[in-house]
């Protein structure tokens, strides 16, 4: 087999032309422009890659606008509501729902939350902000109540207040000296815990849902124990723990005593004398200086 | 300075190896029109790249590979048939020389085998290179290129009637 010819491949010839374009190609090659950087397949790749992240990037931005990816609580802050429990001295349980409305001008800024401007302004002008609708309508301003917790007065437009209408409160805003004149219950025919042969009465508030104060108004029958005498009052745990200074007749101890509509109505604020329990429900015992105890019950305190 | 392939000038090589590469490349494709681009693109790389080479039969034996794929991307993107025309002016056994010889010519048996017994039996039998050189020229291993050769053997055998040449 190795013995055959390819004659007639042996006689092929380049053709002269050709022969012309393979030696004229170092000319041609050297000749040839470089390639424009534009022009290269890396550099349009690297420009579509870039020019997409670029306009994936905008979309993604534009598609977010200014919403936040996680939702701040400030903006769901629900109403504070707090249920204040108390019993008089004949067990009848009464509760007062009082409901702290975030301030719908200010979002960020909870009412329970008040800057050091507005408590200056609450001190100077009696404890509202003069800015505010409540100074202009003349209504009453924060009580002592409202600066011990931090509140600011909220404007009656916006959001009612059912705090402003409990005369538990209006009678706090008063000096302890001066008798309430509103009381719901002041009604000198009104029997007391001590005069077994009336009958029970509607049951009267002894607790200011704020002020976790403790407050009993007696009946004539007990001035005896009363009058010229200093009222002491003192809190026990449902389970006997005593709170306080251990002495009965500390100045610990000592209620306020006001007298109004020929009845003497006594206040004991526990935290007013330092003695803070926990949330919860207390008994408490007024007595005279004698030991007498003149009257006693349950109340739920709240510090807050 | 000129670049040298081998320790010739481009000129030099492509005067003494052109004649090569183009019967390569009219093996190939059977003398179709698109024999001058695959040897003008041969040596257009050759110019480009211009490799290290060891010596001369490094340098022919890679003009050839270049020069075979150069045909197969032809044939692959062009995916013509080559005619009966392109057959027909094809190079034919020359009348003018003597009977045996031109039985003996292989030429034009050569050219109505498919191109891949083509190629091998080319580089076998006119280039004279070795089973393992053109397994490395064609990028293929030497059994194909045995089995190539002897299944283009046979086929040659059958378009001269079957004689053993």
């Amino acid at each position: 087999m190795k013995e055959l010819n390819f004659r007639t491949l042996e006689s092929i010839k380049v053709p002269d032309a050709l022969m012309d374009r393979l030696l004229a190609i170092p000319e041609t090659e050297g000749e040839k422009p470089p390639v424009p950087l534009w022009r290269k397949p890396r550099f349009i790749a690297m420009a579509a890659s870039v020019v997409l992240v670029t306009a994936l990037s905008i979309a993604l931005f534009l598609s977010m606008g200014s919403k936040p990816p996680i939702a701040t609580k400030s903006d769901s802050k629900p109403d504070a509501t707090q249920i204040v429990w108390s019993t008089d001295e004949y067990g009848a349980t009464v509760a007062t729902e009082v409901v702290v409305v975030p301030d719908a001008q200010n979002d960020s800024q909870p009412t329970e939350h008040t800057s050091g401007i507005a408590r200056f302004f609450e001190t100077l002008f009696g404890g509202s902000d003069p800015t505010t609708p409540t100074a202009s309508d003349g209504q009453v301003g924060s009580t002592p109540s409202d600066d011990r917790h931090g509140k600011t007065p909220q404007s009656p437009t916006v959001s009612p207040q059912p705090v402003e209408t409990d005369p538990p409160r209006e009678t706090e805003a008063d000096p302890p000296a001066v008798p309430p004149t509103e009381e719901p219950w002041d009604n000198p025919s009104e029997p007391s815990w001590d005069d077994p042969t009336q009958a029970p009465t509607p049951p009267k508030p002894t607790q200011s849902p704020y002020q976790s104060t403790i407050r009993n108004t007696f009946s004539s029958f007990s001035d005896r124990y009363i009058t010229g005498q200093t009222i002491y009052c003192r809190v026990y745990g449902l389970d006997g723990t005593e709170y306080g200074d251990g002495d009965l007749y500390s100045a610990q101890h000592i209620a306020s005593l006001s007298y109004s509509g020929g009845r003497y109505t006594a206040t004991y604020r526990p935290c007013d004398h330092g003695i803070l329990p926990a949330d919860g429900k207390y008994r408490y015992e007024f007595y005279n200086g004698n030991g007498v105890v003149i009257a006693k019950g349950t109340a739920t305190l709240s510090a807050g | 300075m000129a670049r040298l392939y081998a320790g010739l000038s481009f000129d030099e090589a492509v005067q003494r190896y052109a004649k090569t590469v183009y019967t390569a490349c009219v093996v190939r494709l059977s003398g179709n029109a698109e024999v001058d681009d695959c040897v003008q693109n041969t040596f257009v790389k050759l110019f480009r790249k211009s490799p290290d080479f060891h010596d001369e039969n490094h340098l022919k034996a890679w003009l050839l590979r270049v020069a075979i794929n150069e045909c197969r991307k032809a044939q692959r993107l062009s995916r013509r048939v080559v005619s009966l025309e392109v057959l027909s002016s094809s190079p034919q056994p020359q009348s003018s020389g003597t009977a045996a010889e031109d039985i003996n010519d292989m030429s034009w048996a050569l050219m109505r085998l498919t191109p891949k017994y083509r190629e091998v039996l080319y580089l076998y039998y006119f280039e004279d290179y070795k089973v393992d050189e053109i397994a490395e020229i064609l990028g293929s291993k030497s059994g194909t290129v045995k089995s190539l050769l002897s299944r283009g053997r046979q086929k040659l055998r059958e378009l001269y009637g079957g004689d053993d040449a």
